[in-house]
């Protein structure tokens, strides 16, 4: 379990990615602070979330990079994907166009994370059936072909938002588990017994309960 | 309780006006007759983002109600009229004693009876103490209102009509720091951006009217639907479109610029909105002016803090004139070199002024890049509270560019107490999601401790050095090559 005064054993680094206006910020606050944001100003540049999750008894601190989505940012969020082990990849059912896009997405998170990150494919805004723009067929058949985990969810009701927050964990621990993903590795985006977010020994890290949002 | 019970009353309701009058009058706007019709406006922009929600959800849900024909003014009356009853001990003591219970001793009975006067002595004196504190902050109120309205009449009678040789006068300066009253805002603002393009009001509306016609056969065409998705065609060119995903995100919490229909059990409920098309006017007519640049995530909180502070027109010229500023250039075009080089420049700044903190973020690699570029691009007017961010935008004003560094750094400063115990994900968190009350003043003088010299260099010196390093650095790399 838990080492020293950690109160978790893990960081798993995530990145949401995805055209602007998704609902990327959405998804994390629902899933941080289990609440909808209907009045969420857009990201500019890049905002954190943290929360504790536990898999197979192990807790986990998911420090999540919530990135801004427009196109023209790209040139500055690009640096953010690395040691990312988890990519959430969005795109909103309501719009074709921002699903069109997402295969752009996915050569940047392919190119700019390492072969162990999981990319999970996450159609937003599945609560406006009547809008449906992209049928769940499709997404799946494009998940399956380029080996993505895939849910459609709702940052507003909240439906599946913890699904794919955690399936991506499990996923990862999984990883960890069977060797796939070799945690002394750099960029592995995963830290076994906290150590420095980004390289560095840790000295002085104490994980509070109150584990704010940025969004 | 004696205590709570006479003090909760008198004065709060005087107080309440008070603050709305000041409210109101951080952003009036001139003449327009606009105030008239938005009588809540300037009230609603300085709660709490909880207290504004709140209070639009309220006025939707009794709009909802008003409309839905089944009105129910009693019970509002009734819980109004409970709000100021207090439960009170006096009666009790001045009641005669129960019969089942036997009597006091006289001994007892004159104890008990100093001891309700002592209670009533001091409810008295504590109330006397909170009149007193109340009065010290009502003319405190008063004496800033003083201050506001005697800076208001020289910027009016000295400054503004002689503005080119009173710009640089010590006093302006001086005054200019403090804050510059929110009435003149707009024209001081106007003042100092200046209009180096030339922009007129006929410009503005031939570009509002290109975009309006733009945004019409996008509407009509339907864009989304068979878009090629080369990355170039998604950005610039079509990024009219993109404005309308943001206008209702701009200052969400003012509930001014949101022009959406919010639905609350079957009944369509419109939520503000007086200043949408305002913004979507002055973004649109931007993209047409300039397609190189297109709208970029960030504009719209700059050109709505314009629009709140003067007309359209001028807001689309103070709009345009900003960003064709070095560093607004920059950033809107997501020059990532240019902006490294600002962002190294701060650096600088940095570790001069605040050296222990500067080893923390190297060592946790919080680089400027995850906190700064949101603080630039919308000039604080998202991190900040607004009365906070417009103060910056004063200043700004007074002193360009490297008034944005200095007041990151400002910020740096006072919360540094905080930031030490942190780390990576705690310190960026925080400065991606700033406290949402800030003393403008204590804010303010950490700013003004903040020296903008480094190793006897100001900062433009610092930055030409920087970029000239990078430009010596890639010609090398050019021979090498």
């Amino acid at each position: 379990m838990a080492a020293g005064p950690y109160n978790y054993s893990y960081i798993f680094k995530y990145i949401i990615i995805g055209d602007m206006g998704v609902g990327k910020s959405c998804l994390l606050h629902q899933f941080t602070e289990k609440k909808f944001m209907a009045d969420c100003p857009h990201t500019i540049g890049v905002e954190f979330g943290t929360r504790i999750i536990e898999v197979s008894g192990q807790k986990i601190k998911l420090q999540i990079w919530d990135t801004a989505g427009q196109e023209r940012f790209r040139a500055v969020t690009r640096s953010y994907y690395r040691g990312a082990a988890g990519a959430l990849m969005v795109y909103d059912i309501t719009r074709r166009s921002t699903y069109n896009h997402l295969s752009s997405w996915l050569t940047d998170a392919r190119n700019l994370t390492n072969p162990n990150t999981v990319i999970f494919l996450i159609g937003n805004k599945c609560d406006l059936e009547a809008q449906r723009d992209v049928t769940y067929e499709e997404a799946k058949q494009f998940a399956d072909e380029n080996g993505l985990l895939f849910l459609e969810a709702s940052a507003k009701t909240g439906e599946n938002v913890e699904e794919a927050f955690l399936d991506t964990a499990r996923k990862i621990y999984q990883n960890i588990q069977d060797g796939s993903l070799d945690l002394n590795a750099a960029e592995s985006g995963v830290q076994h017994k906290p150590s420095s977010p980004r390289g560095t020994q840790l000295s002085n890290d104490q994980p509070t309960n109150k584990e704010g949002c940025a969004c | 309780m004696e205590a709570s019970f006479l003090s909760s009353v008198p004065l709060c309701g005087g107080n309440l006006k008070l603050r709305l009058w000041d409210a109101r009058n951080l952003f009036s706007r001139k003449s327009s007759g606009k105030t008239s019709s938005e009588p809540s406006l300037g009230w609603r922009l300085f709660r709490s983002k909880q207290a504004a929600h709140k209070e639009a959800s309220k006025a939707a849900a009794q709009d909802a109600r008003s409309k839905s024909a089944s009105p129910s003014p009693k019970s509002t009356v009734r819980r109004k009229s409970t709000d100021f009853i207090v439960g009170s001990t006096t009666a009790l003591i001045l009641e005669n004693r129960p019969t089942n219970l036997p009597p006091k001793s006289a001994e007892e009975e004159q104890k008990h009876r100093e001891q309700y006067e002592a209670m009533v002595e001091e409810a008295k004196r504590r109330e006397k103490k909170d009149i007193k504190q109340k009065m010290m902050q009502l003319q405190q109120q008063i004496k800033h209102e003083d201050t506001v309205a005697s800076a208001m009449e020289v910027w009016n009678s000295e400054i503004l009509n002689n503005w080119d040789i009173m710009k640089h006068s010590r006093k302006a300066q001086e005054l200019w720091w403090q804050g510059l009253p929110p009435s003149i805002r707009g024209k001081v603002w106007k003042l100092a951006i200046g209009n180096d393009l030339n922009i007129t009001y006929e410009l503005y509306e031939i570009f509002r009217a290109r975009a309006k016609d733009r945004i019409k056969l996008l509407c009509e065409s339907g864009p989304e639907s068979d878009e090629d998705p080369s990355p170039a065609d998604w950005d610039r060119e079509s990024s009219v479109e993109l404005i309308k995903l943001d206008i209702s995100r701009t200052f969400p919490h003012l509930c001014i610029f949101q022009k959406e229909e919010i639905v609350d059990k079957g009944t369509v409920v419109k939520m503000g909105g007086p200043y949408h098309d305002m913004l979507h006017g002055v973004l649109g007519a931007y993209v047409c002016y300039r397609p190189d640049v297109g709208y970029v995530q960030g504009m719209s909180f700059l050109a709505a803090v314009l629009i709140l502070n003067m007309e359209p027109a001028d807001a689309f010229v103070c709009f345009a004139n900003l960003l064709n500023k070095p560093c607004q250039l920059a950033f809107f075009r997501v020059d990532s070199g240019q902006m490294k080089i600002y962002f190294d420049t701060y650096e600088v700044f940095f570790e001069e002024n605040l050296p222990k903190l500067y080893a923390l973020f190297q060592k946790w690699k919080v680089t400027p890049d995850l906190y700064l570029i949101d603080w630039i691009f919308t000039l604080y007017s998202k991190s900040l509270p607004l009365d906070v961010a417009s103060r910056v935008w004063d200043v700004f004003c007074r002193d360009g560019e490297e008034f944005l560094f200095r007041t990151a750094l400002g910020i740096l400063l006072h919360y540094e107490d905080i930031l030490v115990n942190m780390d990576f994900i705690q310190i960026v968190q925080f400065l991606t999601k700033l406290p949402e009350v800030i003393a403008d003043d204590k804010l303010f003088q950490s700013i003004a401790a903040i020296n903008m010299q480094a190793k006897n260099k100001k900062f433009k010196e610092v930055l030409s050095s920087v970029k000239e390093g990078v430009a010596s650095q890639n010609a090398d790399r050019e021979k090498g090559e």
